[in-house]
């Protein structure tokens, strides 16, 4: 057999199948050689010839997913599309009693918004449900310098108000439920968090009084068994410092059921 | 020592008795929540809800006397009762979702 076969075109020696070397062969298409295959390739791997980077098409070309293929990404895809995503940053959960649930260093400048999801129920009737800020050292802001609005409508159409200017905390709801296993007591909902760490001056939300804005929706089952809607927004009144974490803790005694849930909404 | 829950970036969740200065933090919330104040705050929410709820009883224009000696006699909590009646003000009976303060100075008449 030569060492080099020179031919314009290669075709089965009988029927409609050709098979190209043995297992273990290796065929290698020299740099600068052009290999173009019209129809399908069916192949269980493509990787980089040389090096660790592999490059699809050229600018102006356009690859498609069908309908009903699975694509699944384990690695880290960058650059998909301009959608916006959340980004699961800390949960905590449980059920034993403990005298407060923090979150520590959960905010920073990565992200300029959060959601908060969380459920509670305290170890026993009647008692509140609050929230502090914390600071990078993991202490609370307990100064006079919250400063929340709370509309509430119960399920017999009865309306209050939950306001305050100067609190020491977010008082978030009145005396709930809590303590029995027969009912979904407590409270539970979501708020969004806005602004809590540094942020560029001249952004929006980068005030001079003001770090960390909130607003929030929840449902609080009352101690006299009352649902009631929760629609609150609020701001604490100080800049000096970044706001890293947050911390709920009941007005007495224990909290028992709780399931708390950061994450970050990333922007493009 | 009182038992927190912590989550950090550093250690996931973690559970951990208090420190002597959370521990202290913790019980003077106790403190505070079951003072004669604290007590005496609760109430007076309760009593600005009941006039809220019987507002209407005023708007209305003919309210019956016994409903307006009610009302007054929410407003005269203050003077009428004292902290050693604030636990039996504050007092609850019944199973949830039937539950309701047990003083019958809540009852509407």
């Amino acid at each position: 057999m030569s060492s080099e076969i020179k031919a314009d075109k290669w075709s089965p020696a009988s029927g409609t199948a050709g098979t190209i070397g043995d297992s273990g062969d290796t065929f290698t298409v020299p740099t600068g050689v052009g290999l173009t295959v019209t129809d399908e390739v069916k192949t269980n791997k493509i990787s980089p010839a040389s090096g660790t980077a592999f490059t699809m098409g050229d600018s102006g070309d356009t690859f498609t997913v069908p309908s009903g293929v699975t694509f699944t990404n384990n690695g880290t895809a960058t650059g998909f599309g301009d959608t916006s995503e959340y980004v699961k940053i800390a949960n905590v959960n449980g059920t034993n009693s403990v005298g407060d649930v923090s979150i520590n260093d959960c905010f920073s400048t990565t992200y300029r918004t959060y959601l908060v999801t969380f459920q509670f129920e305290n170890d026993r009737n009647g008692n509140q449900v609050w929230l502090r800020w914390q600071k990078d050292d993991d202490t609370t802001y307990s100064g006079s310098n919250y400063r929340y609005a709370c509309h509430q409508t119960n399920d017999s159409g009865g309306t209050s108000t939950r306001v305050a200017t100067g609190d020491s905390k977010w008082l978030m709801c009145g005396g709930t439920a809590g303590g029995n296993t027969a009912v979904f007591g407590g409270i539970f909902g979501f708020m969004y968090v806005h602004n809590p760490y540094t942020i560029a001056t001249g952004e929006a939300g980068a005030g001079s009084i003001y770090r960390v804005g909130w607003n929030a929706q929840y449902n609080e089952y009352s101690d006299s068994g009352e649902v009631v809607n929760s629609v609150a927004t609020g701001m604490l009144e100080q800049n000096s410092t970044a706001v890293a974490g947050l911390r709920f803790l009941p007005s007495a005694n224990y909290v028992a059921k709780r399931n708390v849930t950061v994450w970050g909404l990333k922007e493009y | 020592m009182t038992k927190r829950q912590i989550w950090s970036p550093e250690t996931g969740t973690i559970e951990r008795d208090m420190t002597v200065e959370e521990q202290a933090e913790f019980d003077a919330r106790q403190t505070a929540w079951n003072s004669d104040a604290e007590k005496l705050k609760r109430i007076k929410e309760i009593r600005l809800k009941k006039l809220k709820e019987t507002d209407w009883w005023v708007y209305r224009g003919n309210m019956t006397s016994e409903q307006s000696s009610w009302r007054q006699s929410l407003r005269d909590i203050p003077t009428t009762f004292s902290a050693s009646d604030y636990d039996a003000l504050l007092e609850m009976e019944g199973d949830i979702p039937n539950r309701k303060l047990k003083h019958s100075i809540w009852s509407k008449p």
